[in-house]
């Protein structure tokens, strides 16, 4: 009888809980996005003429756009990205 | 059961059933016991182990129909992550190419706007000279405010 008391910690530890080992990653996010927008450019102080003036201004309205190409496309990712990631149940 | 973990699902299987149908044997051959000459001593020792296999069995059994359930949900799980895995996969790639292709409609207009301005540049330059102010006034507003900025006294 005492040997079978040997089989007690067995059964005790058999009613341990299943631990499932499933692991889910968090998306990885595309390269372009992972660039800072650059600061605006300056206008070089000496100059006089206004066609340098609109030229530096079109140069920075461009790089607005993208920044807003980026901005947009974050705000895309992450609500696609985090309805995807909270489907999972 | 931490050691289950270790078994394929059909060893478990048979191991489980296995366990269950050796301890109603034993029991049964315990119960006979005393019209078998050969072990009519042992019917009731047998009797006992017996029991004890079963009971170890029919705990198994809860066990195995528990460890099953999991794996079941684990695989589940799995598969849901793989698909959703393959779907953020596309996803990126719609938004990269969504991105590449407006930055490069933006370069190529601002390619147009420079080549007008260009052309046009004798024009604008021609009846206006612009004050050093003006240009000041310009890199001032262009210059990113909170550059400057340092934020103290927050904390975790």
């Amino acid at each position: 009888m005492k040997r079978l008391l040997v089989l007690l910690p067995i059964l005790l530890l058999a009613g341990c809980l299943h631990d499932p080992v499933v692991t889910q990653v968090f998306p990885s996010v595309p390269d372009d996005l992972k660039v800072a927008c650059p600061d605006l450019i300056q206008i070089d102080p000496n100059t006089t003429k206004l066609s340098t003036v609109i030229g530096v201004v079109t140069d920075n309205y461009s790089q607005y756009h993208e920044c807003r190409v980026k901005v947009d496309a974050w705000i895309e990712w992450y609500t696609n990205q985090s309805t995807l990631y909270n489907s999972v149940k | 059961m931490w050691f289950l973990n270790f078994l394929p699902d059909s060893w478990l299987h048979i191991f489980v059933h296995a366990t269950v149908i050796t301890g109603v044997v034993v029991l049964l051959v315990g119960k006979l016991a005393r019209h078998i000459p050969t072990i009519e001593t042992y019917g009731e020792i047998l009797k006992l182990v017996g029991s004890i296999i079963f009971l170890f069995g029919i705990y198994f059994e809860g066990s195995y129909i528990t460890e099953m359930g999991w794996r079941a949900k684990e695989a589940d799980l799995k598969h849901q992550i793989e698909l959703v895995q393959e779907k953020s996969n596309t996803a990126n790639v719609q938004i990269q190419y969504k991105v590449v292709t407006q930055i490069k409609t933006i370069h190529d207009t601002k390619v147009v706007v420079h080549e007008k301005l260009k052309e046009a540049a004798g024009k604008i330059d021609a009846e206006c000279k612009l004050a050093p102010e003006a240009i000041q006034v310009l890199n001032q507003s262009a210059k990113n405010p909170t550059a400057q900025v340092i934020v103290t006294g927050v904390s975790k």
